[in-house]
């Protein structure tokens, strides 16, 4: 629920995840329109998304002055100077408050150096405040995308495309699963998806979403080059099933002949993590993702999410159905007031959720411990069990049990801004 | 061209200055006019650096909010956030498009409404996000709050103010506890430290002290002192206490403002001498003649830039050869930038992100302190060794406390930290791969022939030989764009041994 004031809201810019996703895309350059420091807050938050990867996000001194007179004579120069540098193939211009506040029209522009300059691909992506939900950022991204698929009669009878970010693992698990249909694009994947993969997505048979925000460019799909997709996101023992109903009806072929392969290995995890309680607060739009994951694994689980669009209906009810709890809740601090009151023994979500994970001696999983847990399907559901079956006899809770009798929680969980009450004193004094 | 136009910026904006200055102070939150994702950055890049939770609340800005009053929502955040968290001291701040639609008359006309239903003070600090940079959003959120809160008070004898330790300064903790036991050290007591764990009583009591002591003074907090100096007669020092002279220099300054304290102050110079400053002799016979005269980079506010300059240079030999300033010039430390220019260092200021990956490049200075972004800047351009000193700190730790850079004793901590790094960097056998990138396009034999003759160079010159050959090579293919072939690599290999070093 987007409400008038938020403390500590859990959602990024949406900037950011626009950015994130065109970085995943070989040989395209992220442009910001922004403020200067959007380029710079973007940069240190995408660098270790990428783990560490070499990126380059440029994006236009904005001043004052631009802000009266539109920045567009920057933003050409710039462009230009960035074409005959780094010799991109594509071009996302990605446009920031500031510049959506003034209405900088950027399309004329960009149609005009696509004449000058054929070999390159330009889009641009109204991203900063102006999509409701943060993660809608990405969406957008996805959406603008479609401006650069080539529209063909010819589709491949046995072919998907899969929407959304996707690793390496989910896209050869698809591969397998879904046999004998083939992947004609992913868009996007951790590898780095290629432009000719773009270019050639609508030659697919079905589209298939692998996060809540591929409902943006999948409506786009729909509506414009009447690609069907599949409204369920494939997470979770029943809604994947489900994926894989719905792709056999659309496509009448029959797949998911090794659907099972690793039944046994999640029975057995499921018995280990029994009656087991997850707090999911993830943010990046993942939360219903694992939560389906976590539900299929027997855990009790209690997710706090902003967004819920329709593509996650089934999941939703999927959790529902199992006994999970979903709640509506943008506010990081109301997440962690609820979270103070029960236990858990994991818990999953953005680093401010660590001290209260120490407090609970409960093991606390970040962004990037879980980045190859949201894999579709079965593989998610083994990725998942395997790393926290590992973990139900924590060290956190050794912590928490010499911590509670040594008085070392200081209110490092909503910050009471006093440094001499953390431990420093002492110091001082000595 | 590029830095005019477009750039990767390496530092952030005021708001993040003025929310760092409300979220280090106790019982106040900071409010946001803007939209939540600036507001996000702000709060993840604090709790990330300090590895402490911090809250605030924001308007939470949406496009369709511009078409009608966004204020009512700034205007319900602050009514909530008093009834939520009941705090004593509520900061209104703006991002850029907020300034775009709201000047500050206007903004302060609608905060006025609020003040009626809200008993408790609420100052608005406009951000001009714009134009200004952090440091001088923490300067202007000091002014204000000084100017605001500060009382006529009764002196208190052999008491000094310390103004300026700020959360999202990296070692900000450290620093404050080196300057803290050099002064209790000498008998002096601490009458308020401003805005770090200051509540409003600390605001209101900083005219009762005799000296205020500036922690950052070319940066921010100099407008501050200046004020209180002009309206309570509070004089202040700007000497910031880095490396052994500059350490002593300041001691001895106090010497001049408190003269009862003079026996104090020469026996803790003495101690200090005889315990860091011996620590320091032993360390240097052995290291320091190793390290002696190697080129550093060291990028970071004029402050910062001062004071390890001094530790760097004077006290441990090194030789500084880039020097990247990430605010503007401060005309106090005119005459230094000039010295050291002479001596041969490159000053870069508000440099990009790109510039400073092209001067790494071209120097190749053997460690690089910095921040975050030098890091990642450092990694482009292959080198290796690097440590953390200054902002955006984000994903480095800044709260250990027992690492300060000042005092004589952060001298020792500096020599031992570029020590650990210097073997590192000795021992190190990285070695070029295919996966290399590279801007011209090569021929098969000739990228093989390239990276075969750059192992063999040592890492500590190898990106300078590097950055060389592909120099040449780009003179050479000039606008040609073929590919390179084993005959060039040949030549410019043979070319790039002729060239003087700079």
């Amino acid at each position: 629920m987007r409400e008038y004031f938020e403390p500590h809201s859990e959602g990024l810019c949406p900037s950011f995840y626009a950015a994130y996703t065109i970085t995943k895309i070989r040989d395209a350059i992220p442009y910001l329109h922004a403020a200067k420091d959007c380029t710079l807050n973007l940069r240190c938050h995408i660098s270790v998304a990428m783990l560490g990867k070499p990126l380059y996000t440029p994006g236009t001194t904005f001043c004052e002055e631009d802000s009266i007179f539109g920045g567009l004579t920057k933003i050409e120069h710039a462009l230009r100077d960035i074409i005959i540098k780094r010799e991109p193939k594509l071009l996302a211009v990605i446009l920031g408050c500031g510049p959506l506040t003034i209405n900088d029209n950027v399309e004329p522009l960009l149609e005009q150096l696509a004449y000058e300059y054929p070999h390159v691909k330009f889009i641009s992506i109204k991203a900063g405040f102006n999509t409701k939900y943060e993660v809608e950022g990405a969406g957008e991204a996805l959406k603008s995308l479609t401006k650069i698929m080539n529209n063909t009669a010819n589709r491949h009878e046995n072919s998907f495309n899969l929407i959304g970010f996707t690793n390496f693992d989910g896209r050869k698990y698809f591969e397998k699963t879904l046999k004998p249909l083939k992947i004609n694009s992913t868009i996007v994947r951790n590898e780095g998806t290629n432009i000719d993969e773009i270019e050639k997505a609508l030659k697919a048979k079905i589209n298939i979403p692998t996060h809540i925000f591929s409902e943006l460019p999948l409506k786009e799909m729909y509506e414009n080059f009447a690609v069907p997709y599949v409204n369920v996101l494939p997470y979770g023992k029943d809604p994947f099933k489900q994926v894989i109903q719905e792709v056999e009806e659309t496509t009448g072929v029959k797949v998911g002949s090794k659907l099972n392969l690793w039944e046994n290995k999640i029975k057995r995890l499921k018995e280990k993590l029994r009656g087991k309680r997850v707090l999911i607060a993830a943010s990046l739009g993942r939360e219903i993702n694992l939560a389906c994951n976590c539900i299929a694994l027997g855990l009790e689980t209690v997710v706090y999410t902003c967004f819920l669009p329709n593509i996650a209906d089934e999941n939703i009810k999927y959790i529902r159905e199992n006994g999970g709890e979903i709640y509506v809740e943008r506010s990081v601090y109301e997440t962690l007031m609820k979270g103070l009151d029960e236990d858990f023994d994991f818990i999953i979500g953005d680093w401010i959720f660590a001290p209260l994970a120490l407090r609970k001696g409960a093991w606390f999983l970040s962004r990037i411990s879980i980045a190859t847990c949201d894999t579709p399907g079965y593989l998610g559901m083994l990725r998942l069990g395997e790393i926290l079956a590992k973990r139900i006899n924590s060290p956190a809770r050794k912590w928490k049990t010499l911590a509670e009798k040594h008085k070392l929680f200081f209110d490092r969980i909503f910050g009471d801004n006093n440094w001499e009450g953390e431990g420093d004193e002492w110091r001082v004094l000595s | 061209m590029n830095g005019e136009f477009y750039r990767e910026a390496t530092i952030t904006t005021s708001y993040h200055g003025i929310c760092n200055v409300a979220l280090s102070m106790k019982n106040t939150i900071p409010i946001l006019h803007g939209p939540s994702g600036c507001f996000n950055y702000e709060i993840a890049s604090l709790v990330i650096s300090e590895k402490q939770g911090h809250h605030a609340f924001t308007s939470n800005l949406l496009a369709t909010d511009l078409a009608y009053s966004s204020f009512d929502n700034l205007q319900k955040a602050i009514i909530d956030a008093y009834i939520k968290l009941r705090p004593e001291l509520i900061i209104v701040t703006t991002t850029n498009v907020t300034e775009l639609i709201a000047s500050e008359q206007i903004l302060d006309t609608v905060i006025e409404e609020v003040r009626r239903e809200v008993p408790i003070p609420i100052v608005v600090i406009y951000g001009n996000t714009l134009n200004d940079n952090m440091y001088q959003g923490i300067d202007k959120a000091l002014t204000i709050l000084i100017e605001n809160f500060a009382k006529e008070q009764q002196l208190i004898d052999n008491s000094v103010n310390i103004i300026g330790p700020v959360k999202g300064i990296y070692n900000w903790r450290a620093d404050l506890l080196e300057t803290i036991r050099l002064l209790k050290s000498t008998g002096l007591k601490i009458n308020s430290i401003v805005p770090a764990g200051a509540s409003i009583k600390d605001l209101e009591k900083l005219p009762a002290a005799q000296l205020n002591i500036l922690m950052y003074p070319y940066d921010f907090g100099l407008t501050a002192a200046a004020h209180l100096e002009k309206e309570y007669g509070t004089p202040y020092i700007c000497t910031v206490p880095y490396g052994v002279e500059d350490t002593i220099k300041f001691l001895e300054e106090l010497k001049e403002f408190f003269p009862n304290l003079s026996k104090n102050i020469d026996r803790l110079i003495e101690r200090e001498m005889r315990f860091w400053g011996g620590n320091l002799i032993d360390d240097l016979d052995i290291s320091s003649y190793t390290i002696a005269g190697s080129p550093i980079a060291i990028f970071g506010m004029n402050t910062l830039i001062y004071g390890l300059t001094k530790v760097l240079e004077e006290d441990l030999w090194l030789s500084l050869k880039i020097l990247g300033v990430k605010n503007k010039e401060n005309p106090l430390l005119s005459k230094f930038y000039r010295k050291m220019k002479k001596k041969g260092a490159r000053i870069i200021f508000e440099p990009s992100k790109e510039e400073i990956v092209d001067v790494l490049k071209e120097n190749s200075p053997y460690i690089v302190f910095g921040s975050f972004i030098e890091f990642l800047a450092s990694q482009e351009a292959k080198i290796q060794h690097f440590i953390p000193v200054s902002e955006p700190i984000r994903y480095f730790s800044s709260r250990y406390l027992d690492a300060p850079f000042r005092g004589i004793r952060g001298a020792s901590y500096l020599l031992h930290r570029i020590w650990e790094e210097t073997i590192k960097y000795v021992y190190s056998y990285a070695e070029i791969g295919e996966e290399e990138s590279w801007e011209l396009k090569f021929e098969e034999k000739a990228l093989k022939h390239l990276i075969e003759t750059l192992n063999k160079v040592p890492t500590f010159i190898r990106s300078k030989v590097k950055f060389a050959i592909e120099n040449l090579l780009k003179k050479r293919i000039d606008k040609t764009k073929r590919k390179v072939c084993l005959e060039d690599v040949k030549w410019a290999i043979k070319e790039s041994m002729k060239l003087k070093p700079k």
